[in-house]
């Protein structure tokens, strides 16, 4: 994989790696705190809650004696609204409960972990949808993030990072020495709810983006490495948002390079990074150098994501998938002047292969897609993958095929559950015509969606009909409830056949 | 056993028939006594008889469950240094500045010659660049008054200032206080070492067995109310019981 392709693949990941940026900074951040009250069990309980919080909205969207109206509300809403309130009243919970109770803290909050582990999966279950993105969520992995999710996510951690600014030395002196804090007239109750809220909201909004790993990873481990290699409080707070922005940058950067999922890349590059700063901490030198590069590498993440930032917002006009091909159609139709960059050669080749062409025409500009490999035209050649010539339609495989071999097939399977559920299908049947065993477990996913248009919902049902011989009984134009012992039967299934 | 002390001048702090504790347990019945401005009284008693309980009630950090803690003026309080955790990495300085978190009125230029001034008056000037948690027991005692001197308190509110340190340390803290007591600060100290209490302290309250004696030190400080307290008997000079020596 040459530079080039590290770059415009991770142009392909830009909403995510700017949400990733956003948690970065602001749950490290939090995440301090959390070390030096020395709540880092607690943190990883309420993520746990949250999780819960999702699974009791998708619960609450999908059991049939719910209201249309609140059903309707709790899928569009209630995932974040439900992990946000939960979490908050967990954090309330565990506070008024360790200060009162009998039975120690820790204790509390191990209860909490346990109950909101089993609840978030228990509550999913029988639903005909949502498990798939909960199954994300709690294996850790960043899930796909539109403009508009990223949207909500920079204004909630925005907020909390205002309030963090304005109230910064009141939560620190509340974490330190509540006593003295409410001899000298600080309302000790009020601003620890202030901050158990600003910690809900943080973790509650970030868990859907990021995931539960990567939310846990940032809670915990760039506090200790601030703490570790900081002088002061105020240069481990720099250093720990710094280290969990670097670690975002080369977590992905592994990820691409190494086609390995986001989350736990930047889990363990933030893992070695603490082993790193353990070892120079009483080495004056190194450590201020680790300190030099870390603060560097900060920037230089924040840096990447400001120049990703003009590029997503042409994105979000020109390059939609589904937009008229003849916007992306060269001067030359004709053929008698080349193309003069490898920009314009895809728009043309885009412009061919979605429908501006005879059926050669468009082979060829498949397979002239394949060649140049591009992050951008793949989603098109996963549109295209289902045409039913089978010249045309083996070109795309191989095209595609070919995309793997340089780039991995990290962004098919990121976009197989992403928000758009006709590219979703797509790249799903794409892993599993260049050989991805996995592209199943993606398929049945897709049959959870009850956005998938049902024609093609009936055309997944039918591969994956051909690929097992099984069927459970799953109607792709039912309701989506009345196929929910179908899904789970899938899923059972999937679970025995599944690559390991 | 609740004894009063009275004066017509406006007291430091008065309680008046005050049962203190948390929940609804009560640890000390009505308890009725008074500081008096400008006092150095010390509150003494064992382990477990409510010490940090009627100190925290008369902080206002817990309500009392019954009558009335009526404080006049503003209480400095400086805590234990061990109840601090050393995780936090703040500088002495940054502890000190805490003290000014709720001073809205006071702007950057007056705070920052208030914060100098304390740090000077309790002769931590030169280790305000350290880390709290790298000073001496001694030197992080010194810093905690100075945290709360910074607030300009009526009363000083010290909690086992000299508990675990080495004879220097204790020096140098017992030596501020009374720099600062001679200076017209209303001085109210919980220990437990009976040496400090004797030396320093004009008044005493005792807390035993749910109540609570006080009066003045000659009244308090007999070796037959010590033996009384402690079931031992207690050499002042050193705050500890008299042991026989064995025979060489």
């Amino acid at each position: 994989m040459t530079s080039g392709d590290v770059i415009s693949t991770l142009e392909g990941f830009g909403w995510n790696y700017l949400s990733t940026l956003f948690m970065a900074g602001v749950v490290s951040y939090l995440g301090l705190f959390t070390v030096l009250r020395r709540i880092v069990f607690t943190g990883v309980a309420l993520a746990q809650v949250a999780a819960a919080g999702v699974g009791g909205a998708f619960f609450i969207a999908d059991h049939p004696s719910v209201p249309q109206t609140l059903a309707r509300f709790a899928g569009s809403y209630g995932a974040t609204l439900g992990s946000f309130v939960l979490t908050l009243i967990a954090a309330l919970g565990v506070r008024i409960r360790s200060a009162r109770g009998r039975v120690g803290g820790d204790a509390v909050v191990g209860f909490l972990y346990v109950i909101s582990a089993a609840l978030a999966v228990l509550l999913v279950w029988r639903s005909s949808r949502g498990l798939a993105e909960l199954r994300e969520i709690l294996a850790g992995e960043v899930l796909l993030t539109s403009a508009g999710e990223l949207v909500v996510l920079a204004v909630a951690l925005t907020i909390v990072a205002v309030i963090h600014v304005r109230t910064r030395q009141k939560f620190l002196l509340v974490s330190y020495d509540p006593e003295f804090a409410k001899t000298i007239g600080i309302d000790v109750g009020k601003i620890d709810l202030l901050f158990l809220a600003t910690f809900a909201t943080a973790v509650a909004f970030s868990l859907r983006a990021g995931g539960l790993l990567l939310v846990f990873a940032f809670l915990v481990v760039p506090g200790m490495i601030g703490l570790t290699i900081g002088r002061g409080l105020r240069e481990s707070t720099l250093l720990s948002v710094a280290v969990a922005l670097a670690g975002s940058l080369a977590g992905y950067l592994v990820a691409i390079i190494e086609n390995l999922p986001v989350a736990h890349s930047i889990s363990a590059v933030l893992g070695f990074a603490f082993i790193a700063s353990f070892a120079v901490r009483n080495i004056p030198t190194l450590a201020m150098i680790v300190r030099f590069v870390l603060l560097a590498a900060g920037l230089t993440a924040v840096g990447v994501g400001l120049w990703l930032v003009p590029g997503l917002v042409s994105t979000l006009t020109w390059q939609s998938p589904f937009e008229s091909p003849d916007a992306h159609r060269g001067h030359n139709h004709s053929g008698t002047e080349q193309p003069a960059t490898a920009e314009a050669r895809i728009a043309e080749a885009v412009g061919f292969l979605r429908g501006g062409g005879t059926v050669e025409e468009r082979t060829e500009a498949a397979k002239t897609l394949g060649e140049i490999g591009d992050q951008k035209s793949l989603p098109h050649l996963l549109l295209a993958i289902a045409e039913e010539d089978e010249a045309l339609r083996t070109a795309v495989v191989e095209s595609i095929r070919a995309y793997v071999a340089r780039r991995g097939d990290l962004r098919i399977r990121v976009l197989a559950t992403g928000p758009d559920a006709e590219l979703a299908a797509q790249a799903s049947r794409a892993l599993v015509a260049t050989g991805h065993e996995l592209g199943m477990g993606y398929m049945i996913g897709f049959l959870e969606r009850d956005d998938a248009p049902l024609l093609l919902r009936d055309e997944i049902l039918s591969e994956l009909h051909t690929a097992t011989g099984q069927a459970f009984g799953y109607d792709a134009f039912a309701e989506p409830n009345e196929n929910a012992a179908a899904i789970k039967s899938w899923w059972g299934w999937w679970e025995t056949r599944r690559p390991r | 056993m609740t004894k009063p002390l009275t004066s017509d001048a406006t007291p430091a702090v008065a309680f008046e028939g005050a049962s203190v504790g948390y929940g609804r347990t009560a640890v000390l019945t009505d308890v009725t006594f008074r500081v008096e401005t400008g006092q150095f009284f010390a509150i003494v008693g064992p382990n477990g008889s409510g010490k940090t309980t009627l100190l925290r009630t008369l902080l206002g950090v817990i309500p009392p469950l019954s009558g009335r803690v009526v404080p006049n003026g503003r209480m400095g309080y400086a805590p234990q240094r061990q109840a601090l955790d050393d995780l936090f990495p703040f500088t002495s300085r940054e502890v000190v500045a805490h003290g000014l978190i709720n001073e809205r009125s006071l702007d950057s230029n007056a705070a920052a010659a208030r914060l100098e001034d304390v740090l000077d008056r309790c002769g931590v000037a030169e280790r305000s660049e350290y880390a709290f948690r790298d000073l001496s027991g001694g030197q992080k005692q010194r810093v905690l008054i100075a945290r709360a001197l910074v607030t300009r308190p009526d009363t000083l509110v010290l909690d086992e200032p000299t508990n675990d340190l080495d004879v220097r340390g204790e020096h140098d803290v017992m030596k501020l206080v009374e720099e600062l007591h001679h200076r017209g600060t209303t001085v109210i100290m919980v220990s437990h070492q009976l040496h400090v209490v004797a030396r320093f302290a004009g008044h005493i309250a005792f807390i035993n067995d749910g109540a609570l004696l006080a009066g003045d030190r000659d009244t308090m400080l007999t070796p037959q109310r010590l033996e009384s307290l402690y079931g031992v008997s207690i050499n002042l000079g050193t705050g500890r019981p008299n042991v026989d020596r064995p025979a060489s």
